[in-house]
């Protein structure tokens, strides 16, 4: 039940979050200087959906480039790990480690301003490892299959100066895959997907960062 | 005009569309053909009658030079000009495949879209293959794939060839690393080829469809269809507003290029090959539009100018059977002529997905030839066209294919030739006839070599205004040579009645 609740609201976060983008966008304002490459470090939580996954740090940083002030492309490494509990489809407890090179893109509503909303839309390349609690000797290892995913979320800037801001993210990263065996016997290619037990590891990233524009 | 051009328009998008969607495919029994050459309507208007080409103001063109005002130095005109944005075209065509695979990969769950970092790895290593895909998924649905990818090209400013890049380079990308199957160089033929040619009949339709200031519903309605035709264009003119008075603005309405062609309804088989079974009077509904002029005197300088679509949609014997053919003009060179008569030698591209009864081919090709319209009198005319070339890749049935794989069909390479002619007076084409042949050694599948003559005529009286009937004959034949089978042949002969409306 729990899982369930979780997983309603991690979807309606998002959601409210574009939804924001556009209700609540201010009047352009204060000029921002017409800084094109940002540099940003950030960090919160990430919540996994699936049932028997949990919450757990996540942190990140990366490179954005704005070629017009509406529009920036960022580029943005982030790690996150969360404890995989009992319950957990295919797995004994232990914990679930993600890195993730992510390309998203950003649509900002205003041009300039104080306030300065985004929508987030981009995929993400997900390197995703199992490490178990209490590992036996003489089973096989288990791992999640790597993953690309899509990502949707909505993000605010609020600009403390030309070159610093504040920056809030809520995004989901989509990822959908499965468990498998190791050592993997064949090419990843060419093993069926419909054949294997899906896991939606969709997950809710809510962080809170710095960004320093040149 | 403007009317014929709308509802030619919006019945050849709605076919087109129609088995985009539906995956509608001709199999067995799909009895329709296609001439290799752009057939040309003897029902346009006579040369003397055109308008000449140094009248005509193209989109884009150059605006005429304002008038000289002695002692007065008018105000310069403001004349704003489109520039063209290869980087949002790319950005495009990138989210194009973003888009298409994330709505695979979330609500179609296709197994081919489950990639990762690792894949992609995989298959830049592995390089391309020739793919296992059905028929009608290859020469079908990939052109149309391609046709987005040209359509963002367009849709930013870019030319023909500019666009053409963003078709290979949408393939390339799509066919690398948006899915996990390895790349396929059939695809990437296929999909920019297809592509460019599908995109450039969609660009030039959508500017017909659309209006200067049009308003209201007559202006919802003519975005929407240019929508279909254009759709990256149509989006761009959602976001961005349009502004057709920018000169080069892409999308812009046209309302100078002469759109002609034919709507035929075809009846009963009046005779059918006696090894035919099941031969049914189904309803078929073909049509053929040339846009441009397709003598020559309309042809800007630039490619598809002038080109020809040309289609068959048969309901039965078991479901819906379309298909499309398109060829376009890339180059032209007028030749001397006289007595309003033109001539001109031409390189043209095709996208052909032909077939008829149980023959099915899909081609993509390049091909030069002469074209000449013969003025007898002030309103009887001639027109003759040749063409040879290049059948870059085609696709035809495997009748042996035994395997448990899916496909069962041949890739080969070879030549085409063809020829037309064709009689009309008084704005009415009376007599046609196409022949064309096809050449084609495999390059996968069963190892040999295959010939196609496909041979269509159609005889017409007019019976009201532009109304008219007639009989057409079809006849096919396909022989084959291949290492380890006995050499053979296949043969279908048709004659059927139809009616007619040339405008």
């Amino acid at each position: 039940m729990k899982s369930k609740s979780l997983k309603r609201i991690s979807t309606l976060i998002p959601a409210l979050a574009f939804a924001g983008v556009f209700l609540l966008a201010p009047r352009p304002g204060r000029a921002e200087g017409g800084k094109v490459l940002s540099v940003e470090m950030n960090a919160g939580k990430a919540f996994v959906t699936e049932k028997g996954y949990g919450q757990g740090l996540r942190y990140g940083g990366g490179i954005l480039w704005q070629p017009s002030p509406r529009f920036g492309l960022e580029v943005l490494f982030e790690k996150y790990d969360v404890p995989v509990n009992d319950g957990a489809e295919g797995l004994t407890p232990g914990e679930m480690r993600t890195n993730a090179l992510l390309f998203n893109c950003h649509f900002y509503l205003t041009g300039r301003g104080l306030l300065r909303p985004y929508a987030i839309v981009g995929v993400g390349f997900h390197f995703i490892c199992f490490s178990p609690d209490d590992p036996v000797a003489g089973t096989p290892e288990l791992d999640f299959v790597d993953r690309m995913a899509l990502q949707l979320g909505g993000g605010l800037d609020l600009r403390l100066s030309s070159h610093l801001a504040i920056t809030g993210k809520v995004r989901y990263n989509m990822v959908k895959t499965w468990v498998e065996t190791l050592p993997r016997t064949d090419p990843i290619r060419d093993t069926d997907p419909t054949q294997q037990n899906i896991l939606h590891l969709y997950a809710l990233a809510a962080s809170l960062g710095l960004k320093l524009s040149f | 005009m403007t009317g014929s051009k709308l509802t030619t328009a919006t019945i050849m998008m709605g076919l087109f569309l129609g088995n985009a969607l539906a995956g509608g495919v001709p199999e067995d029994n799909a009895a329709w053909s296609f001439p290799l050459v752009p057939s040309f309507s003897l029902s346009s208007r006579l040369p003397a009658e055109v308008a000449p080409a140094t009248t005509r103001v193209l989109v884009g063109s150059p605006l005429p030079p304002a008038p000289s005002w002695p002692g007065l130095t008018p105000p310069a005109p403001q004349a704003r000009a489109f520039h063209p944005r290869p980087w949002l075209a790319a950005a495009e065509v990138a989210g194009i495949n973003l888009g298409v695979w994330a709505v695979l990969h979330y609500t179609g769950d296709a197994f081919y879209s489950y990639i990762s970092w690792e894949t992609m790895r995989d298959n830049f290593r592995d390089g391309f293959e020739w793919d296992q895909s059905r028929y009608f998924v290859n020469f079908y649905h990939h052109p149309y794939h391609g046709y987005l990818y040209y359509s963002a090209g367009r849709a930013n400013g870019l030319g023909y060839w500019g666009a053409s890049l963003c078709a290979f380079g949408g393939s390339l990308m799509w066919e690398t690393v948006m899915e996990k199957y390895r790349p396929s160089i059939n695809d990437l033929v296929t999909t920019t080829y297809g592509g460019i040619v599908y995109g450039e009949m969609g660009y030039r339709f959508s500017a017909l469809v659309r209006k200067r200031n049009a308003r209201g519903i007559g202006r919802v309605w003519r975005e929407a269809v240019g929508g279909i035709l254009d759709p990256v264009g149509a989006l761009n003119r959602l976001l961005n507003g349009r502004d057709d008075s920018v000169s080069g603005a892409p999308g812009r309405p046209d309302d100078e290029t002469p759109l002609h062609g034919e709507i035929l309804l075809a009846g009963p088989f009046i005779w059918r090959s006696s090894s035919l079974e099941g031969a049914k009077a189904v309803p078929l509904v073909a049509f053929t539009l040339n846009y441009g002029d397709s003598a020559g005197k309309g042809w800007g300088g630039r490619p598809f100018d002038l080109f020809t679509v040309q289609g068959r949609l048969r309901w039965g014997p078991d479901r819906p059977h379309l298909s499309l053919s398109i060829g376009g003009i890339l180059t032209a060179k007028d030749l001397p002529s006289t007595g309003g008569s033109s001539h001109y030698l031409g390189v043209y591209q095709y996208y052909e997905y032909y077939g008829i009864d149980t023959l099915r081919l899909g081609s993509s090709s390049i091909a030069g030839g002469l074209t000449s319209l013969h003025v007898l009198s002030a309103k009887t005319q001639v027109k003759l066209a040749a063409r040879l070339g290049w059948l870059v890749l085609g696709g035809t049935d495997d009748f042996y294919y035994k395997g448990p794989e899916r496909r069962e069909y041949n890739y080969g390479t070879g030549w085409l030739a063809g020829a037309e002619a064709g009689f009309g007076s008084r704005r009415f084409e009376y007599v046609s006839a196409t022949w064309r042949h096809y050449g084609l050694f495999t390059l996968q599948g069963q190892k040999g070599s295959e010939s196609w003559d496909i041979f269509q005529g159609q005889a017409r009286v007019p019976v009201w205004r532009k109304l008219g009937a007639g009989l057409q004959i079809e006849y096919c034949e396909r022989n084959i040579k291949f290492e380890d089978q006995e050499p053979g042949e296949r043969r279908v002969f048709e004659v059927r009645a139809f009616v007619t409306c040339q405008f």
